[in-house]
């Protein structure tokens, strides 16, 4: 069996190199668009969205991740002026190891051509091209449990490596870079408190992401690292088969705190929602986002809403589990 | 995760990966449609190119658009490829191709690396290849039949069968018993036959039982016999649903309710037999539907038959006739040309009359008949006709109805619908089955004997609808028996799981020899052997032809995992497709074509047609060869040729030498000589590399060649351009059939080319009469491994560029494998000879091409090595001497077992001395023994170091030390033309002594000696004394020869040098021949004649005077023309004339003005014409009037006389062949515009037509007026067709003749600007409208539509006059609010119409009209952002967002001129990528908003 993932492992791998991935300049956010920015929230433990958070846990305090996680995400993103899809396998956890693999598409097309200026414009384009850009990511993390029985922590460690490709009209870019992140999990059953307390740090793009353009000039793009220390705090109420989960993170890059907070009821659907706050600015609708959730046996289906500023977003998202 | 879960996971988790990979694959190869812009500069001596374009839908487009036409092809497929040639022109030009990118399976396929590498060679756009290729469709066909085919049945004759139990048990093996009766299915192709089953009341078709059915012979299409198969086939199915069975009708109809009582019916026979095939040539209106005939008619041998109209219905007194007839040859000048009397008991009865070669069917059904038998007599009473083909007889009455040898068949069609009774006399019992086709079988009749005759007569009644309906009457015991019954084949062929690269497709029966063959190619290669039946079967119902193998071959590289790409026919084909002549049962049948050249036959056999699959295109997309057997025996002569070529070292040994072969002398008179094949063979032997030797070898008048001797020697190949016939190669017979037969190289057999006429064929019928190429290689004891022969007509032009291109292949692309050398040749070929420039695929090039026959084996690799850089030989001595013996010495440690090849070549690259020999480990050596003569110039050893792995070369040049005699020869060099000559010899610097010239005059039988004497100055120089000039022959070849002999000085050794020869050609033959006719010079007419030298020198300074006789006899010299005429050249010579000499007596004679002149010959060198009947005629144009005229093809037809004579016979200006209509002016010529027309009876007044092609149309004549010295309208009126009547002694400067296709250009402008908006921002608006055209507009055409109603002339301001080449418009509406259209129509006056369309809006409200950024993307850094206002605003800004929808920049616009507002953006702090952009703004407390734009940036 071991053999068996291996090759897998070897044939993505092998797989993501040869794949024209790009990297976009979109900050990606989880779930949906609807949490805006969170790095923690999420419904399911089988929803990995290592992107986001290369540590890659669980949601689920006490199982194994034993299964085959397929997620599929699609965004029409401001009112469909650009496509986003998403696609991840997560593999079964081996021996507290688990590995992910992730493939991003964003695609702007219509993009329309004009000439140089000159005094007699014309508006009617020359004709149309499209931006591409592509991800490859693949994801190791490592968790430590605590043994027995009544496990009180869990430490999750991991990082993405992630190949780029960029292509627009008809220049390519491509790049490689690092994510790391780790997520501390600490029961508060045995300070007699309720709950599960959550502590992450993220730290993306390490040593910064490098894009090598094939222009004339052969430009090179760096995308700085970014620091997110996060808090987050779960809570059950059994009777009412209730659960809320919520965060507050900081994202040191972009100076913007996002907050999130996500309701499920007996696992079986959830509602979620967030805002980015960006300090200094008024509250803006802007900056928030909802979303719903439904599992269905093996399956699981999400729906987001988002406003932006240059027209709204809706999220599609699709996971089974084998 | 428990390991025994493992298993469904995984089965789902690869489902997902593909899933997910398809998925996203999309998104990966979602190209936009592609754009392929090509620059094509103008070269000198420029060739066709290529352009190799993706196979998806393009669209191609030339800038400027007038050249489209000029320079580009038509596309075509080779292997999958679009390819696009472009024709070689003197401007630059641009081609613009966009397309949709073509993916295979979601992947992109690169092509494989030989094509790649040869398309390089002729392409200029080859990247696009490695980026798109066609993806190969998958084209199954579907089964046709409703269950499963078991077995088929093969008749010959029409009639009612019985087929037994038994009999399909012996003869297929297959037992019926275990099957459903009732499921039971006859198909004749896909339509099922009903059958009749008797004994299946048990439910089971078992022993004793039998079926019956209605069978019917094959015919062809249009004729009595198919091309392909005379059987018909019939195919037993079972399974399915229920089979079609027999109606039983047991009904009698009482007398009382009868029509009429049938006794008779109208017999019709058919008389045909196949005894001889007549490919006929030379016309285009030839039928060439059925080319068989029964006999030949000529004058001195009629055609004579009995008809018998035994048991004829006295009744009726009337016969019906009919012949069809075929004219073997034509004449212009005899009208009709055939001529035919039908003599009826040796009394002409009709006399039948039809021109041409074509077919004539001759029909009469009132003839009296009279008599029992009656004899009929085809005769030629006239024409010209030496003979006649006929076609077959037919010939109908009515009978009676009789049955005869207990069977009879016979269609009723002269009686309208009602109820018959059939009364039938002759039956010999009572026991009779009566069967309608249309599926009923008769069971009520009654039978009464008959005691007069003593048999039976039958009754039986029957309702008729419809007519024809057809009757079967047979006695029980008269059923037909099947001739043939075998097994279906039900292989699958197309099956997607074959392979085979490389398949052989063979008659059935040799299948298990085949496959012997095919293992000797299978090392390298998937072989697949198909059988014929097999392929037949499931292509074309078990039928026999061409399509069901073309259909295999195109369903095999559709579908098949690995495609073939070579096709080995092996079974020989002739025009006896259908073997009705029992010749031989192997064969593949042979495609034809229609070939219109005049020297050739009229259908030829090109396996082309098997090997285009993809496109409508002639060009091979697999190689293909036939190697033509007859029979089992033959097949091994292959598998011996193959197993002993492909034998590494028995084939090393030859690799070296190349030979060609040429024939410079014309066969006969008036044909081609063939000059050229020199020139040609040198200069392929100059294309190959340094280290093949190369040997000439030609005619007995240049360099005398034992191609035998050579052959048998050994050779890779053999390259002949020739004179050919099927039996023999070269006018001097010297490659005959019999020599190859005796040859015996089964070791050293070459592949061989011949480029001359008829060696091409392999349709002869009779193994005698086999062609040259046939016989190379079915020669059991040698011959050649393959064969390629071209055209069967041979052409310089065409069998120098197809040999040049081939051996290209070889030479300079590395090519060693025969089939792909001829496939990648003939694709050069089909290039450079611009076969798709023309657009027109009748182009005579394409039957040229189409006409070559490669036979042979193919896939034979040359082994011509790959020689990657070069060593010195060491030798044993570096100074050589004539009739030295010179040892090679090879030691290289690097080098293994092997071979060892030298030759030695002189400063023409002529092979002088040829060894080979073993290497052993590394070590080798070669002898060569020098010539007895050799010049002292630079020769070159080259030794070839072969072994499996490695080929490695040394070149050596050594100094030639020449010695006896050097030298030896003639001066003057041309001793027949002067008073005396000397032989001189030169020796080397060895003593010699004895030096005697021998010498042996023409027509002498034994030689003269002299001993030369030593020359005082010169001590080397040896000469005689003057010797008796020879004279040459006036129309003979004569030699002088002769030699040196010398000894050494102690006279122990006497050398002889090689004896000399000279050719003394006869003196120049000049001849005057075809009568004086009109042509042009410098444009003005001109008087010529055509003059030709049929010696074999040259002739200068000829004078050639025409004269004209007067009433008076007078003769009136009119010019001189000088003329020079090379050996076997024919010019024209010609004088121009101001007057037209139309029925004047003409004079020309042709001759030196000196009587010294030693060289003159003239036989035929008058000639007087006493009528000369040539009008001119001058289709005149001149782009100095307008530089627009476009001239095209236009026809001339003759309006002649009543009934379409021959008054006028119209000639072009080049061909001298006549045709009296549809001429085509061709670009290319001189004076493509000059006609001369011909007038044979003079004292009728004649008219011609001209008009222009109708695929030029709209175009129109004009007529030059010489007083305005301008081009106007004929009639001053346009028209396209014009008569002109031809004033027999006057003549005349007529027609130009042009045509515009331009249509005028209409531009738009609004308050006097050029309109650039689709926003008004008025209400009231004036527009302007301008209309131009280089040839004039049409004023009335004009019409402008604003919002849908059409304005009066009175609505807007125009021009006055009617014809203007420029016309401005104004125009001035008030427009609301809203969405307007303007619309402008107009022509031009030759109707070519051109329309304008603005739609706009108006709109005077605050709104954002336009907002781009210039330019996009932005590559620069910098972009500007312009944005139009339809007011001008307060304030505006920019809000630019990154493509995470974050705003990232925000900036204020300011005034650029008139509503415009923008902003140079610097984009120094942006990173690559794409960002989103709108514009806000705000006047008057209305804030609006525009749309989100689109900008990328790349830096």
């Amino acid at each position: 069996m071991k053999k068996f993932l291996l090759f897998f492992i070897i044939f993505f791998i092998s797989n993501i190199f040869i794949l024209p991935f790009e990297i976009l300049s979109i900050n990606f956010s989880p779930f949906g668009e609807a949490t805006k920015g969170a790095i923690l929230t999420y419904h399911s433990q089988n929803i990995p969205l290592f992107f986001y958070n290369p540590s890659n846990s669980s949601s689920d305090y006490y199982s194994e991740r034993s299964d085959f996680t397929v997620f599929y995400e699609h965004k029409f993103l401001f009112m469909d002026l650009s496509s986003y899809n998403s696609f991840v396998l997560n593999f079964p956890e081996i021996k507290n190891m688990n590995i992910g693999i992730q493939i991003i598409n964003q695609s702007i097309n219509t993009i329309p051509i004009y000439p140089e200026y000159e005094d007699s414009i014309s508006f009617v384009p020359e004709g149309y091209f499209s931006d591409d850009c592509y991800v490859g990511l693949l994801n190791f993390s490592y968790q430590i449990k605590q043994s027995g029985e009544k496990r009180l922590y869990e430490m999750f460690f991991g990082g993405n490596i992630k190949t780029i490709l960029h292509r627009i009209y008809t220049k390519r870019g491509t790049g490689i870079g690092m994510d790391l992140g780790t997520t501390f999990r600490l029961s508060l059953d045995n300070y007699k408190l309720p709950g599960i307390f959550l502590i992450s740090f993220v730290y993306k793009d390490v040593g910064k992401t490098k894009v090598i353009w094939d222009t004339d000039s052969n430009t090179v793009f760096s995308k700085d690292a970014s620091f997110i220390p996060s808090l987050g705090y779960e809570i059950k109420f059994d009777r009412i088969k209730s659960k809320f989960f919520t965060e507050i993170s900081y994202n040191v890059y972009e100076r913007t705190i996002p907050v999130s907070i996500i309701y499920s009821y007996s696992n079986l659907f959830g509602i979620f929602t967030g805002y980015e706050y960006q300090p200094g600015m008024d509250i803006d609708l802007k900056q928030a986002g909802v979303g719903v959730y439904l599992n269905l046996l093996k399956f699981s289906v999400s729906y987001s809403f988002t406003l932006y500023d240059i027209g709204y977003t809706n999220s599609l998202g699709l996971s089974y589990i084998f | 995760m428990e390991r025994k879960d493992c298993g469904y996971k995984i089965v789902l988790l690869l489902f997902l990966i593909l899933f997910g990979f398809n998925l996203f694959s999309k998104f990966i190869t979602n190209e936009e449609k592609g754009k392929i812009i090509v620059k094509y500069f103008p070269e000198e001596n420029d060739t066709t190119k290529i352009l190799i374009l993706p196979p998806s839908d393009i669209n191609v487009k030339v800038n400027p658009s007038g050249f489209e036409k000029l320079v580009m092809g038509t596309p075509f497929y080779f292997k999958d490829f679009h390819i696009l040639p472009l024709k070689p022109f003197k401007e630059k030009y641009e081609v613009l191709i966009t397309y949709n990118p073509v993916k295979y399976k979601g992947r992109i396929v690169k092509p494989d690396e030989t094509t790649l590498k040869i398309l390089r060679g002729i392409t200029i756009n080859e990247a696009d290849l490695l980026k798109n290729i066609k993806p190969r469709s998958v084209n199954e066909k579907k089964f046709e039949y409703d269950g499963t085919p078991l077995f088929k049945i093969k008749i010959s004759k029409s009639g009612l069968y019985r087929v037994f139990y038994d009999d399909i048990v012996n003869k297929t093996g297959i037992v019926l018993s275990s099957y459903d009766p009732n499921c039971f299915k006859l198909y004749n192709k896909n339509v099922e036959i009903p059958l009749n089953f008797y004994g299946t009341g048990d439910g089971i078709f078992g022993n004793g039982d039998f079926f019956e059915f209605y069978g019917e012979r094959k015919s062809g299409e249009n004729t009595y016999y198919d091309k392909y198969q005379l059987d018909n086939v019939y195919v037993f199915v079972v399974g399915g649903k229920n089979g079609i069975r027999y109606v039983f009708d047991g009904e009698f109809f009482y007398d009382t309710l009868l029509d009429s009582t049938i006794s008779s019916f109208q017999k019709t026979t058919h008389i045909e037999e196949d005894s001889f095939y007549s490919p006929l040539g030379g016309r285009t209106t030839i039928d060439t539907s059925d080319l068989w005939f029964m006999s030949t008619i000529n004058s001195s041998d009629p055609y004579s038959f009995d008809l018998s109209f035994l048991n004829r219905d006295t009744t009726y007194n009337k016969f019906y006739f009919s012949s069809l007839f075929h004219g073997f040859s034509y004449n212009l000048l005899i009208n009709p040309d055939h001529v035919v009397g039908l003599y009826i008991n040796d009394s002409l009865y009709d006399t039948i009359r039809w021109d041409d070669l074509s077919s004539y069917l001759y029909i009469n059904d009132t003839i009296d008949l009279f008599l029992d038998t009656i004899n009929i007599k085809l005769k030629v009473i006239g024409g010209d006709s030496l003979s006649l083909g006929l076609n077959f007889i037919e010939y109908g009455y009515f009978e009676q109805l009789i049955m005869e040898n207990g069977k009879l068949d016979f269609d009723i069609s002269n009686i309208s619908f009602g109820k018959y009774k059939f009364h039938i006399k002759g039956l010999h019992s009572s026991d009779v089955k009566i069967y309608r086709k249309d599926l009923k079988l008769l069971t009520n009749f009654v039978t009464v004997f008959n005691s007069l005759e003593g048999n039976y007569d039958l009754y039986f009644t029957d309702e008729i609808f419809t007519t024809p309906v057809h009757y079967s009457v047979y006695q029980n015991s008269n059923f037909l028996v099947p001739d043939t019954m075998e097994t279906f084949k039900n292989v699958l062929l197309q099956n997607s799981s074959n392979e085979g690269n490389y398949i052989i497709i063979v008659d059935q029966k040799l299948k298990d020899k085949a496959s012997q063959l095919a293992t000797l190619f299978s090392s390298k290669n998937k072989v697949f052997v198909a059988g014929t039946e097999e392929i037949y079967d499931e292509f074309n119902y078990g039928f026999r032809g061409v399509k069901p193998i073309k259909d295999f071959i195109v369903a095999a590289y559709n579908n098949w995992q690995v495609p073939p790409s070579h096709i080995l026919l092996l079974g020989d084909g002739t025009p006896d497709n259908n073997n009705h002549l029992k010749l031989f049962d192997y064969g593949i049948p042979a495609p034809y074509y229609y070939e219109n050249s005049a020297y050739s036959p009229a259908l030829i056999a090109s396996d082309n047609y098997y090997a285009a699959i993809v496109g409508d295109d002639p060009v091979e997309d697999v190689s293909i060869s036939r190697f033509p057997i007859r029979s089992e025996f033959e097949i091994d002569i292959a598998i011996n040729k193959v197993k002993h070529f492909i034998d590494w070292k028995n084939s090393g040994i030859f690799n070296l030498k190349f030979i060609f072969g040429y024939d410079t002398t014309p066969p006969g008179l008036g044909l081609p000589s063939y000059v050229d094949a020199k020139y040609q063979s040198l200069k392929l032997a100059n294309m190959l590399p340094e280290y093949i030797g190369v040997d000439f070898m030609a005619n007995l008048y240049d360099n005398n060649g034992d191609f035998i001797n050579q052959l048998d020697y050994g050779a890779s190949i053999l390259n002949i351009y020739a004179h050919g016939a099927s039996q023999s190669i070269g006018s001097g017979v010297y490659l005959r059939k019999t020599d190859i037969l005796r040859m015996n190289n089964i070791n050293r057999l070459p592949f061989v080319k011949v480029y001359s006429c008829d060696t091409g064929y392999y349709d002869e019928i009779y193994r005698e009469e086999q062609s040259i190429g046939e016989t190379f290689v079915l020669a059991p004891f040698g011959g050649s491994i393959a064969y390629y022969g071209s055209a069967t007509a041979s052409t310089d032009n065409l069998n120098n560029a197809l040999g040049e291109s081939n051996f290209r292949q070889l030479a300079y692309n590395g090519i060693k494998n025969i089939g792909e050398m001829i496939l990648y040749g003939e694709l050069m070929f089909f290039v450079n000879s611009s076969v798709f420039g023309t657009g027109n695929v009748d182009d005579p090039n394409v039957y040229e091409i189409k006409n070559y026959g490669l036979l042979g084996v193919n896939f034979i690799d040359l082994k011509i090595p790959d020689i990657s850089y070069s060593n010195s030989c060491s030798l044993s001595t570096y100074t050589i001497s004539p009739k030295d013996t010179l040892t090679i010495f090879c030691s290289d440690s690097n080098l293994k077992d092997g071979f060892l090849q030298t030759v030695m070549l002189d400063d023409e690259r002529r092979m002088l001395s040829f060894d080979n020999s073993n290497l052993t480990n590394g070590f080798g050596e070669n002898t060569l023994i020098i010539p007895d003569t050799l010049k002292n110039s630079s020769v070159v050893i080259s030794t070839v170091a072969y072994t499996q792995d490695t080929s490695l070369l040394y070149l050596s040049y050594p100094s030639v030390n020449s010695d006896g005699i050097k030298n030896f020869y003639i001066l003057p060099s041309l001793p027949d033309t002067l008073e005396s000559f000397k032989i001189y010899a030169k020796k080397g610097g060895k003593n010699i002594k004895n030096i005697t010239a021998y010498y042996k005059y023409p027509n002498s039988t034994s030689y003269n000696s002299f001993v030369m004497l030593k020359d005082t100055v010169d001590t080397t120089l040896y000469y005689t004394a003057s010797l008796a000039p020879i004279k040459a022959k006036k129309s003979f070849y004569d030699y002088f020869s002769y030699y040196i002999y010398y000894t050494d000085t102690l006279e122990t050794f006497s050398f002889t040098t090689p004896v000399k020869k000279i050719l003394i050609p006869p003196y120049p033959d000049v001849r005057i021949y075809q009568n004086p006719y009109l042509s042009f010079k410098d444009d003005a007419p001109a008087l010529t004649v055509k003059i030709s030298n049929a010696g074999e020198r040259k002739s200068t300074d000829l004078l050639v005077s025409f004269f004209v006789i007067d009433e008076n006899d007078d003769t009136l010299l009119i010019g001189v023309d000088t003329v020079d005429l090379e050996s076997g050249e024919t010019k024209e010579s010609k004088i121009k004339i101001d007057k037209n000499y139309f029925q004047k007596k003409i004079f020309i004679y042709a001759a030196k003005d000196t009587l010294n002149f030693p060289d003159r010959n003239f036989s035929n060198n008058k000639i007087f014409d006493t009528s000369f009947d040539n009008i001119y005629s001058y289709i005149y144009g001149s782009p100095m009037v307008d530089s627009l005229l476009t001239y095209y093809n236009f026809n001339i037809v003759n309006e002649g006389q009543q009934n379409q004579d021959t008054n006028l016979m119209i000639l072009s200006r080049e061909e001298s062949v006549i045709t009296s209509q549809s001429l085509e002016i061709l670009s290319e010529d001189e004076n493509n515009l000059l006609y001369r027309i011909r007038v044979l009876k003079p004292e009728l007044n004649s008219r011609v037509k001209l008009f222009p092609d109708p695929d030029f149309h709209p175009s129109f004549i004009l007529r030059y007026d010489s007083l305005s010295n301008n081009y106007i309208f004929v009639s001053n009126e346009k028209s396209d067709t014009v008569y002109y009547t031809l004033n027999n002694y006057s003549d005349r400067f007529i027609i130009g003749r042009w045509n515009d296709t331009i249509p005028p250009e209409i531009k738009i402008f609004v308050e006097n600007k050029e309109i650039f908006s689709k926003t008004i921002l008025l209400n009231s608006i004036d527009f302007g409208i301008t209309i131009e055209d280089d040839e004039g507009i049409d004023i009335g055409s004009i019409k402008i539509v604003v919002d849908g109603d059409t304005l009066s002339k009175d609505e807007y301001k125009t021009s006055d006059q009617t014809v203007l080449k420029t016309i401005p418009i104004k125009l001035n509406r008030y427009l609301d609010n809203g969405d307007h259209k303007l619309e402008v129509f107009c022509n031009d006056i030759y109707a070519n119409s051109s329309s304008q369309i603005y739609e706009f809006q108006v709109s005077n409200q605050f709104r954002i009209i336009n907002l781009a950024n210039f330019p996009n993307p932005v590559t620069g850094g910098r972009t500007k952002i312009v944005c139009e206002f339809s007011k001008d605003p307060e304030n505006s800004i920019v809000k630019i967002y990154t493509s995470s929808g974050k705003l990232f920049k925000e900036y204020e616009l300011t005034y650029l001129k008139d509503r415009f507002y923008s902003i140079d953006l610097q984009m120094s702090d942006f990173q690559n990528g794409t960002y989103f952009y709108v514009v806000e703004a705000i006047k008057d407390n209305e804030r609006i908003r525009s749309k989100v734009q689109k900008m990328s940036l790349l830096k």
